[in-house]
């Protein structure tokens, strides 16, 4: 069975790592959180492994899903 | 594994506040769920509050179910009620209460038939008999046919009909009271006289039986009940319902007291604004219109003192007393969402609603109980005070000061003008501490700091006690000085955890002497720290006529003025709730606003109203912007370095955070998401060092981060000449790896 993913977001090349100089690419990536952890795909920098988390993602479902594990 | 310990899954911390005698306890404090004078003064405890709402929309069929719940005799009540709660009701004192009987009149011509569905009847085996010609017995029948027993009825009456035809009322009246009596097992044992002897073969046959007074009948068996002969039809109706209530206890098995007490009601109503009116007259030729008009008269007497000046209770729309239920029940559960969480930590603890009730219900005494528990138990939300704590921690850490006075080892005094004041307005700390030098002998030592009430909020005993012994250790290392507190919420905390003798600046001050400097009106918002100090509230008004304000009143002040929104740490916690605490303080009065507590002229200046604080007035410090979190910041340690400097002739280097500029509307961004900007300094120093970061080609901007604490910080950016511009940030407390 396939690993369950919370999130995915594809780069489609407008992302690079400022210090490899290459674009990002949708790779592997971990949330955790009060114990918890949330399989996701997330732009990473194939060499260094630096991971993007943007914006919306930040202060939308990664919020939500903060405040709602801290009231557990 | 984990069974051995006796654990099954997730170790779980457990504590439990108090059992549920307490919350019971504490419930009773609160009188809301007391009835109205009304209900309580009805023999049959009607709920006419509800009659009177429904009624006062001209929504009679409603207002006759109300009625009809509790008995079904709704004609009959209607032209015989006796009218006890015209009395008993709060309007009486002032005018005539509201003519109940008009209103029950209304709904029996306009609340139609009364049929009931007796679909979800309940059907009882045991059986009931009852003896008697009149309303007391007819009145058993229906309260045990409701009940689901099958019921006897031994009578001379040819019909049911016959006793109410007996009684006055018209055949359809009487057709329509009696349509209650659809479905129930009632059969009808029409004898041609009533005698006692017959009861002793009957009780052998029945579970219960009940006897009409009005027999007369003496030394009954055990099962069998009667009442108290009474001439009024809503005693009658009364008599009967108890006596059918004893008789189902019998069947039950269960001992009760035959006693019936009546209690006063505890209900608190305020009459203030209730004017006194007429009652309507023509209680027989009552119409729709004028019951309406009479029922609008209907005051709806409830309590809600602690609610009318509580944004937080009106924004949860909760009541104290329902609320620490559910406050309880967040405090159980082992498992499962902790749904007041949000709740409990927007309560600022004020004290307002406990001064408004006419008993005290000590509602912030649980909230605190609750964070307590919430912090042992390790179910605090992280999120909730850290910002706060931060901040404390840099009040007590990086821009604490404590020095005596320049040519003293120990001082007579010590001057604490708290966080908020050197955050919101360092020129107003520096100005009064100038002047208390001056004024003041053998000494005035200075400490920039925090009490420890931030802590206090946040449910922190370890972080408060460690403010408290930093505080404590300068205190003697300065001789023990008197502690002159510029702030309310200062001196209590001193007062409430210390020995230390503390003294309000602006009662020093009058000591001292106060000239005149304005000659402005202004009202005067009480500080959450002077609740319950009426010397204090009354020293602080005493300082203001003598700089020369008049001063006018506002609704809402002394012991029931409301919170500004930054006590408890709402700010932090819930900015929502906060704004419409500060916007509602703000806006009790069009005019100028004096304060004495910094937090509070910061929180009503950013709810857009005139307002400073006293000691701005007193020392003539204009009222600045409102500060931002890194002006506050950085005001205190300014502030710091300048006192050092002149005072002490010591230097204080502050970081400098290089050239950073920020696009439009990043700063109120920030300011939102709670970011410093000495976390957009700290992300873009990383990136310095180690250079990792994003580029999005598309904006053109370039996206670093950094993990400070337990918060991811993002900063995105160009870099220009010398510096950067900044044109956004956000961050996250989740790890991701």
């Amino acid at each position: 069975m396939a690993e369950k993913n919370y999130y995915t977001i594809d780069p489609m090349g407008k992302l690079t790592c400022a210090k490899c100089k290459i674009s990002l690419v949708k790779g592997k990536a971990t949330f955790g959180y009060l114990g918890n952890a949330f399989p996701v795909e997330l732009p990473v920098c194939p060499k260094c492994g630096y991971i993007y988390v943007p914006e919306e993602l930040a202060v939308g479902k990664v919020l939500t899903v903060e405040r709602s594990l801290e009231d557990k | 594994m984990e069974k051995e310990h006796g654990f099954v899954g997730k170790h779980y911390l457990m504590k439990q506040a108090f059992g549920q005698e307490e919350l019971h306890k504490r419930e009773a404090v609160c009188t809301r769920e007391d009835p109205p004078a009304c209900m309580n003064s009805c023999p049959l405890h009607i709920d006419m509050r509800s009659v009177c709402s429904y009624s006062a929309k001209g929504d009679f069929k409603k207002a006759a179910s109300v009625i009809r719940t509790v008995t079904p005799f709704l004609h009959l009540l209607s032209k015989q009620c006796s009218g006890p709660c015209m009395s008993a009701c709060r309007l009486s004192e002032s005018g005539d209460g509201i003519v109940l009987q008009a209103l029950e009149r209304a709904c029996a011509q306009y609340g139609g038939s009364g049929a009931v569905n007796r679909f979800m009847l309940p059907k009882k085996s045991q059986k009931v008999a009852v003896f008697g010609d009149d309303l007391f017995s007819l009145a058993c029948c229906w309260e045990l046919g409701k009940k689901g027993y099958e019921v006897c009825w031994h009578t001379t009456c040819a019909s049911m009909e016959e006793v109410l035809l007996a009684l006055g009322l018209s055949r359809e009246e009487a057709a329509s009271d009696l349509t209650a009596f659809t479905g129930f097992r009632i059969t009808v044992q029409v004898k041609s006289g009533l005698v006692q002897e017959e009861l002793l073969s009957v009780c052998t046959q029945m579970n219960a039986v009940c006897v009409s007074p009005v027999l007369g009948w003496s030394h009954l068996p055990e099962g069998v009940y009667e009442a108290k002969k009474e001439q009024d039809t809503e005693q009658i109706l009364a008599e009967a319902k108890h006596a059918a209530f004893l008789a189902e206890r019998h069947i039950q098995g269960v001992l009760t007291s035959e006693k019936r007490e009546w209690k006063e009601s505890r209900l608190f109503v305020t009459m203030d604004g209730t004017e006194g009116k007429k009652a309507l007259t023509d209680v027989e030729h009552v119409t729709r219109e004028s019951a309406m008009a009479e029922a609008e008269r209907c005051i709806q007497c409830q309590c809600l003192e602690c609610i009318k000046g509580c944004v937080y209770l009106q924004h949860y729309k909760r009541n104290p007393r329902a609320a620490i239920r559910e406050i309880y029940n967040n405090m159980s559960i082992v498992m499962g969402n902790h749904m007041a969480n949000g709740m409990i930590n927007a309560c600022d603890e004020c004290g307002q609603c406990k001064a408004a009730c006419p008993n005290g219900f000590d509602y912030p005494d649980v909230c605190r109980i609750a964070k307590h528990t919430m912090v042992e138990t390790e179910k605090m939300p992280a999120s909730a005070h850290e910002f706060a704590l931060l901040d404390e921690q840099f009040s007590n850490g990086e821009a604490f000061l404590a020095r005596p006075e320049p040519g003293y080892e120990q001082c007579r005094y010590l001057f604490f003008p708290g966080c908020q004041a050197s955050a919101v307005s360092p020129d107003t700390v520096e100005a009064a501490y100038a002047d208390l030098r001056a004024r003041l002998s053998k000494g005035v030592g200075l400490v920039l700091g925090c009490c420890g009430a931030v802590a206090k909020w946040a449910a922190r005993e370890d972080l408060l006690k460690e403010a408290m012994e930093q505080f404590l250790s300068v205190w003697e290392k300065m001789g023990k000085p008197y502690v002159i507190c510029a702030c309310p919420t200062c001196k209590s905390v001193f007062e409430e955890y210390t020995s230390v003798e503390t003294i309000g600046i602006w009662e020093i001050l009058m000591q001292l002497g106060v000239s005149p400097v304005s000659a402005e009106t202004v009202t005067i918002h009480d500080a959450c720290g002077a609740r319950g100090k009426g010397q204090m509230q009354k020293d602080v008004r005493a300082f203001a006529k003598a700089l020369g304000c008049r001063i006018e009143e506002m609704p809402f002040e002394g012991d029931l003025a409301p919170c500004c929104g930054f006590g408890g740490l709402v700010k932090y916690t819930n900015p929502e709730v906060a704004d419409k605490k500060a916007r509602f303080a703000a806006e009790r009065t069009k005019g100028k606003i004096l304060t004495y507590c910094m937090a509070c002229r910061d929180q009503l200046a950013r709810a857009g109203a005139d307002t400073c604080h006293i000691l701005e007035l007193a020392y003539h410090v204009e009222p600045g912007p409102v500060p931002d979190l890194s002006r506050r910041r950085a005001n205190r340690l300014k502030l710091k370095q300048k006192l050092l400097g002149e005072i002490w002739k010591e230097t204080f280097e502050v970081e400098t955070m290089g050239e950073i500029r920020y696009a439009q509307g990043v700063p109120k961004q920030m300011e939102e998401r709670m970011i410093l900007e000495s976390d957009v300094h700290a992300v873009l120093k990383a990136y310095e060092t180690s250079k990792e970061a994003v580029l999005d080609e598309e904006k053109g901007w370039y996206l670093a981060n950094l993990r400070l604490g337990n918060v991811t910080f993002w900063v995105k950016f160009t870099q220009e000449e010398g510096g950067y511009l900044v044109h956004g940030a956000y961050s996250h407390r989740m790890t991701v790896e």
